[in-house]
């Protein structure tokens, strides 16, 4: 794969492998290289590493319902 | 404190025990719920819960905390028929077509997404337009942190299958959000 003529479609099908550490170490080279010379491709690969670093953080976050919490508050065990 | 510490001490009738299992496990099911169900389903997930803690108290839950609680609470979905299998609307063409000059290039730069923007209705809405098995897929494996062999257990689906449409799925994913963050 040649970086420098490799289309943003191509990039774009590989972040997930990439994120991954999974892409044989020649395609890692010109995904990354085309990263360097293209901001848009740049954008979305921060934009995919921030989304899934955020997902597990935000899906774990909120209260628990008054009606179960009450199983356990206050009451002897 | 590991979940099995938990549910010994919930069986021994430490009621802190089973408020901290709620805290630990009870967000992810509720994300899971509002992100697969069709509808509002909340008692589904506390009658789940019920079951999950009587077993934890009587010594007889198969697995851990979580992966039963998300894959009963699937299950229960999937039988009455509330899971959002509703097809969601294909994906916008963000590349130039095989016609242009420039083909395979974008159309419109993508926006930057800001991390305010990483809210959970924004993130739940994205998710809503990714078809529902790999949304599940992505729920379980990325946003509960299942490993492949418990999602195969929920899902019937093996590890390779998984990866498959996890891929399409995170892609899909991230990029509504990228386009809702443009607007």
């Amino acid at each position: 794969m040649n970086p420098a003529t490799v289309s943003c479609e191509i990039i774009v099908g590989l972040i997930g492998r990439w994120h991954d550490g999974a892409l044989p170490p020649a395609d890692g080279d010109a995904y990354e290289q085309h990263l360097l010379c293209c901001p848009p491709c740049l954008t979305l690969a921060e934009n995919y590493r921030r989304a899934l670093g955020a997902l597990p953080t935000v899906a774990n976050t909120s209260a628990v319902p008054a009606d179960l919490r009450a199983l356990f508050d206050g009451r002897p065990g | 404190m590991t979940d099995r510490d938990l549910c010994a001490r919930l069986r021994s009738g430490d009621r802190a025990a089973g408020a901290e299992l709620l805290a630990r496990h009870h967000p992810i099911s509720a994300f899971a719920l509002a992100a697969l169900a069709a509808e509002q389903a909340t008692t589904i997930l506390t009658t789940v819960w019920h079951e999950v803690l009587g077993e934890v108290t009587a010594g007889t839950l198969p697995a851990g905390v979580r992966a039963e609680v998300l894959g009963r609470l699937i299950a229960a979905l999937a039988d009455q028929n509330l899971m959002d299998t509703a097809p969601p609307p294909p994906p916008r063409d963000r590349f130039l077509p095989a016609t242009d000059r420039w083909a395979g290039w974008w159309r419109d730069d993508p926006a930057a997404l800001e991390s305010d923007q990483l809210t959970r209705p924004s993130m739940l809405a994205a998710l809503r337009q990714v078809p529902i098995e790999a949304r599940a897929v992505l729920v379980l494996r990325d946003a509960a942190g299942l490993d492949a062999r418990a999602v195969e257990a929920i899902l019937r689906a093996n590890a390779t299958q998984q990866d498959a449409v996890l891929d399409d799925a995170r892609r899909r994913w991230v990029d509504v959000l990228t386009e809702r963050a443009g607007r």
